[in-house]
């Protein structure tokens, strides 16, 4: 009864005081569009390739690490910063370049269980990797100078860094729209994901399609580390829980939807932030709940497409 | 040779190996299972605590050992989950043989372990779990010791430090989980005349604290005391300091973030004037034995500025040592006894195991952090060493 009153309370004042409710909707904003960044090329690796990534937390995890490294030759400085995040970006995916060439297109062709098994390995190499080169210590990467303190926005002051998060999601979720739905490369990559055998049979070089896709896909995971990284701590247990949380977004958008991620992320921002006001401790238990409950109504998640629907 | 010479040369020759068997299991290395999280994100912890085990084990060695036999640490990685613990625990009872242990590290883990310890009759020294569950009601039992102080002692220890700040009314934030819970009960039973205007508890490696840090800004407090460990206190300092929460409230931090790691870690971003508690701080200037410890574990870790952890389980291996050796045998039934009421110089001070709860009079360190002259980490000042 004290916390359903304490509960009720918070609703109240939060309602009642329209600064409180907007900080709390940006809190929410924020939050999604961080994991947005980084369920984006877990649902983009999934469409194209129908590889089930877990080892994409590992990805953000290094990407956060490698920041942390370019930001200790840089300096902390604006321009050290954008090298951290572009620097992760690449080196990851160079990386992953490796992995897909040398290893994963092995298992193409193979049953899902071999897939899953092989990204699962990769999870528990590069976390022995991670604390062979930076060790087992917490890291701290500070948010660039021109992004630190806080920006009036009419209302109340807000994080200028959790702003620029905002706006990020939106400038990378345009930015893949874009390449999918408006260039050569895009087309390309949807029809690989509809039939890779007639692409083949059309001169396209599949492979070449495969790679570029794992790796922006990892690319786009460390850079999203590498973000996330001002508002958390570095440290080897990073991956762990940002996993879950990716794939409660592209299970709920649909598998292989970049707008079923972009809405899977908002949801999932807005239930974890409003959920911890007023469902508590039920907030874990809410967000597999709402997973469950649309998975019965629309197996394939809110935007993707029923196997009937694909053929 | 008839068939009965050979028989009676045989069971001879059986005899003989069998008796050599338990000779060498009784000349051999006392085996010490080593249970903490070495991977994932409490590796930090565990590894710390590894390094005062190690470096304990290596000077009792070099002492001559324990009753005229080394100790041998068998470790093993727990992930913070009490299904893999006491699996390991199992794993090292069975295979092993091992009689004595020491970790888990976590409250949750602990509790776990601590039921195998009382079906099994081995020894178990808890060297940093906090929880009074731990060692309170049913769950005491003749083979668990705790070591770190319990939430119910830091409650009072707290209480005395927030009326030090001039607190006239709390905010509770934190992990959802037992220690959270234990410590703000403990601080709700002491605080008197202190108010409480909310408590807001966030689910276990929560990273996201933006909702709790503007119901705290809210909140009609003016001290706020918090639990979130590790990288996830890390996390919330560079998520509230943007919205000025250090500057309109003081804050007073459990779990141990007074660690030199944690301040180290946030460098200049960890804000000044925040209380905190450790277990241990390099730079305390006490007693000798204190120096001398600090030497030894500058040595061994190629470093001066050393983190809390270690301590935790220098003093548990201290403990397991003098107990052997009080008992005459490493018998768990006869060590377990001879832990109640012991007694050890440990670095510092003396500290003395309750023969009725199980629990050690472990002092901790209290101190509010500010920035230092010359290095970008913070030190705790106004530092006190509580007992």
């Amino acid at each position: 009864m004290r916390k359903a009153r304490g509960a009720a309370a918070r609703c109240n004042r939060m309602f009642a005081n329209p600064m409180i409710l907007f900080i709390q909707v940006m809190n929410s904003l924020s939050l999604a569009m961080n994991l947005f960044i980084i369920a984006a090329g877990l649902t983009l690796i999934f469409g194209v390739l129908r590889i089930v990534n877990f080892a994409h937390g590992a990805f953000y995890m290094v990407g956060a690490y490698i920041a942390l490294s370019i930001l200790r030759v840089t300096g902390d400085t604006n321009l050290g910063f954008l090298l951290g995040v572009l620097g992760a970006g690449a080196l990851m995916g160079a990386m992953a370049f490796v992995v897909e060439r040398g290893l994963l297109s092995r298992l193409y062709d193979k049953e899902h269980m071999l897939q899953l098994l092989f990204t699962f390995a990769l999870v528990l190499v590069i976390k022995d990797l991670v604390k062979m080169i930076w060790g087992s210590g917490q890291y701290s990467i500070g948010a660039p100078p021109f992004l630190r303190g806080a920006v009036n926005l009419g209302i109340s002051p807000y994080p200028k860094y959790a702003l620029f998060l905002c706006v990020m999601g939106p400038i990378i979720a345009v930015a893949i729209w874009f390449f999918m739905e408006r260039t050569r490369w895009g087309r390309i990559l949807r029809a690989a994901r509809e039939d890779r055998v007639m692409l083949n049979a059309l001169g396209t070089d599949v492979k070449l399609v495969y790679s570029g896709v794992f790796v922006t896909g990892a690319a786009l995971a460390a850079m999203g580390g590498a973000l996330a990284a001002p508002r958390s701590a570095v440290d080897p247990g990073m991956d762990s829980l940002v996993i879950i949380d990716a794939f409660i977004i592209v299970i709920i958008g649909g598998l292989g939807s970049l707008l079923g991620s972009f809405v899977g992320a908002l949801i999932l921002g807005f239930l974890t932030v409003m959920g911890s006001i007023y469902l508590k401790e039920w907030v874990i238990v809410a967000s597999y709940v709402m997973m469950v409950v649309i998975l019965l109504v629309r197996p394939w998640g809110l935007f993707g497409k029923a196997d009937e629907e694909r053929h | 040779m008839t068939y009965r010479k050979a028989m009676k040369s045989c069971a001879l020759a059986l005899g003989t190996a069998v008796l050599a068997t338990a000779a060498m299991a009784q000349d051999g290395p006392i085996k010490v299972g080593v249970i903490l999280p070495m991977s994932g994100g409490g590796a930090y912890v565990g590894e710390g605590i590894y390094a005062g085990v190690d470096l304990a084990v290596k000077q009792v060695n070099e002492a001559g050992g324990v009753l005229g036999r080394p100790l041998q640490v068998l470790l093993r990685d727990e992930q913070l989950r009490p299904d893999v613990s006491t699996a390991a625990m199992r794993e090292l009872i069975t295979l092993e043989g091992v009689q004595h242990f020491i970790g888990p590290a976590t409250s949750a883990t602990s509790l776990a372990n601590s039921q195998i310890a009382r079906e099994e009759k081995v020894v178990n020294i808890s060297p940093s779990a906090k929880t009074e569950a731990l060692t309170a009601g049913d769950n005491l039992h003749d083979y668990i010791f705790q070591l770190a102080p319990t939430t119910d002692v830091d409650g009072v220890r707290t209480v005395e430090v927030l009326r030090g700040m001039g607190t006239e009314s709390i905010c509770f934030t934190g992990f959802d989980y037992a220690y959270t819970h234990d410590w703000f009960a403990a601080i709700r039973a002491n605080m008197g005349d202190i108010t409480e205007a909310g408590e807001f508890l966030v689910p276990m490696n929560a990273t996201d604290f933006s909702a709790t840090i503007t119901q705290l800004l809210s909140s009609d407090c003016d001290t706020i005391v918090g639990t979130q460990y590790g990288g996830s206190f890390i996390a919330f300092v560079k998520q509230a300091t943007p919205f000025g929460l250090f500057e309109s409230k003081k804050v007073l931090w459990g779990s141990n973030t007074g660690d030199h790691a944690v301040a180290a870690a946030l460098g200049a971003e960890l804000p000044s004037g925040l209380w905190a508690s450790a277990a241990d701080v390099w730079y305390y200037e006490g007693e000798d034995s204190h120096a001398a410890y600090q030497e030894a574990l500058a040595a061994y870790q190629g470093r001066k500025e050393t983190d809390m952890w270690p301590i935790t389980g220098y003093n548990a291996v201290k403990f397991l040592a003098a107990a052997i050796e009080a008992a005459g045998t490493t018998e768990p039934t006869a060590v377990a006894a001879a832990l109640e009421g012991l007694t050890i110089q440990t670095p510092l001070g003396e500290i003395t195991i309750d023969p009725e709860t199980n629990r050690a009079n472990s002092p901790e360190f209290y101190g509010r952090f500010e920035p230092q002259e010359g290095s970008d980490v913070a030190r705790m000042t106004d530092l006190r060493l509580v007992r």
